[in-house]
């Protein structure tokens, strides 16, 4: 069965890339589905901080690194291997890719590629569309656009949206639904998941005592996000070609 | 969209097996000054009164409404800001199970069972071994038997029981919308009687309460006061028990008890 590589990344930061690989890990731990994680905003990963027994902080450009997700993707006893790329190094996480080869074996089949380019509400977060646009073809290209601490998003101008995805011959678009902020604050305080944290389960697996209140309002906007995550094959086919379907590690 | 079923915990399984099922009444309008608070403290009363120490959540804030006459009983919360959302809701269900009166004013109605709904609130009530029983006073205007119909359509809520203050009135020509109204009444409905002004003027005293008025521990009134006062009070602590008897015997029914 055909592994699957996922790149979480933007080059602007603080547009919850990590929150959208956390809500991805959390989906697929639901639904059962093995996966694997690496955190490459080293040295202390904060997507490591919440799952600590399936994620590796990595540096990409260390060779030995890149053989770590790269060589193994095959080898790897899970289907899914996401990578949660830093800040301002989705451009050059691509460009390496392009150079060793890996985009053009995700072309030719060898494995399922996505990469899943948050961006926020900002115009500078529209411009790496375009900077990226090379990169892209023969790969699932997802663009998440991100609401989850903000109150509002900027208007998508047709025109303007037309521009930037104009280089772009196909995405699937999700829109990342807003958490309320306390609820946001708290589940990062305790370093659990998001599905914990509605079990109402602490870090160490002990029993919780979060807010119902927040556990609901997280609920929801879990399941909010799975109706977003429905709509994309590349999560979707993970889901029919279910193997192995032991728990998840977490 | 139909009116969706009402599933009392014992069908659902969960919840405590007492002898009563604990209840969280939510006493609400989309209109202002038609009888909510009234209606809430004569709910905590009668709870009082048979001894099922009830809480009650007084959402009117800051002001506070029910505050100022049960205030041994009563919780000011805020529900238009998550604290207050938390202090109510992770009390209900943090707590042993207990019966409960939520005062809700009408500028909080929609925005309270948006957040009911978003929190799946009901189902983990439910879980927790509540029946949730919803009063809606329903006003003059149509709109107020529109939203009330919303509500009723709103969720899996467990018991649903329209309101009418005949001392506000309902909507003019009530045989025209006899059909909509008897949709939302199928677990039973409160009227208000008309109260004399010299009443009502009795009962608006801070910290009158019903039960210690019932108790004889309040200055007595005149008698014709203290007379219809009784008779309101009977008639409608009689539906109340009708309502809460029908959830039980609902219940019982369903597990094949009865």
């Amino acid at each position: 069965m055909k592994p699957t590589l996922i790149l979480v990344g933007a080059d602007k930061g603080g547009v919850g890339k990590t929150t959208i690989s956390r809500a991805i890990l959390d989906y697929l731990a639901r639904r059962n589905i093995m996966t694997r994680a690496f955190d490459t905003e080293n040295p202390r990963g904060t997507l490591h901080r919440f799952y600590p027994n399936i994620t590796e902080v990595i540096d990409l450009h260390h060779v030995g690194d890149q053989m770590k997700i790269l060589d193994t993707l095959d080898t790897a006893n899970v289907r899914l291997t996401l990578v949660d790329l830093k800040a301002g190094n989705l451009g050059r996480a691509l460009d390496t890719f392009e150079k060793i080869g890996v985009l053009e074996a995700a072309r030719a089949g060898h494995f399922d590629l996505g990469l899943v380019h948050v961006i926020g509400p900002a115009i500078a977060s529209m411009d790496e569309i375009g900077e990226i646009a090379k990169y892209i073809h023969g790969i699932n290209y997802v663009v998440a656009r991100n609401f989850v601490n903000e109150t509002s998003f900027f208007e998508w101008d047709p025109k303007t949206y037309k521009r930037y995805f104009a280089r772009v011959k196909e995405q699937d678009e999700i829109d990342i639904p807003k958490l309320n902020e306390m609820a946001y604050e708290q589940v990062d305080l305790s370093g659990v998941t998001f599905k914990d944290f509605i079990d109402n389960k602490s870090a160490d697996g002990t029993a919780g005592n979060f807010s119902f209140v927040l556990r609901g309002y997280v609920r929801r906007w879990c399941y909010e996000i799975d109706q977003e995550f429905e709509r994309l094959s590349l999560l979707q086919n993970l889901l029919v070609q279910r193997a192995p379907t032991a728990a998840a590690a977490e | 969209m139909g009116p969706c079923p009402r599933i009392s915990p014992e069908q659902q399984g969960g919840g405590r097996r007492g002898l009563v099922t604990p209840k969280i009444h939510v006493v609400c309008s989309d209109q202002a000054r038609n009888g909510k608070t009234l209606l809430s403290r004569i709910i905590a009363d009668d709870l009082t009164l048979i001894g099922r120490e009830p809480m009650i959540f007084d959402a009117e804030y800051p002001a506070g409404g029910i505050r100022a006459f049960l205030p041994e009983r009563t919780r000011l919360v805020d529900l238009s800001k998550i604290g207050g959302r938390m202090a109510m809701i992770d009390t209900i269900l943090g707590t042993p199970p207990r019966d409960y009166v939520i005062d809700l004013p009408c500028r909080l109605l929609l925005e309270t069972f948006e957040l009911f709904d978003q929190i799946d609130f009901v189902g983990e009530s439910r879980n927790a071994g509540f029946s949730m029983i919803v009063l809606f006073i329903i006003d003059r205007p149509f709109s107020s038997l529109r939203t009330a119909r919303q509500i009723y359509n709103s969720g899996q809520l467990d018991r649903y029981v329209p309101v009418r203050n005949l001392a506000v009135g309902h909507v003019s020509d009530f045989s025209q919308i006899a059909n909509l109204y008897g949709e939302i009444a199928e677990d039973g409905e409160i009227v208000l009687s008309v109260l004399e002004r010299k009443v009502v003027d009795f009962i608006e005293q801070r910290g009158f309460s019903f039960s210690a008025f019932l108790m004889n521990r309040y200055v007595q009134p005149a008698p014709d006061i203290r007379h219809n006062l009784r008779v309101f009070l009977n008639d409608v602590f009689a539906q109340m028990r009708e309502v809460h008897g029908r959830i039980e015997v609902h219940g019982l029914r369903r597990m094949g008890l009865v």
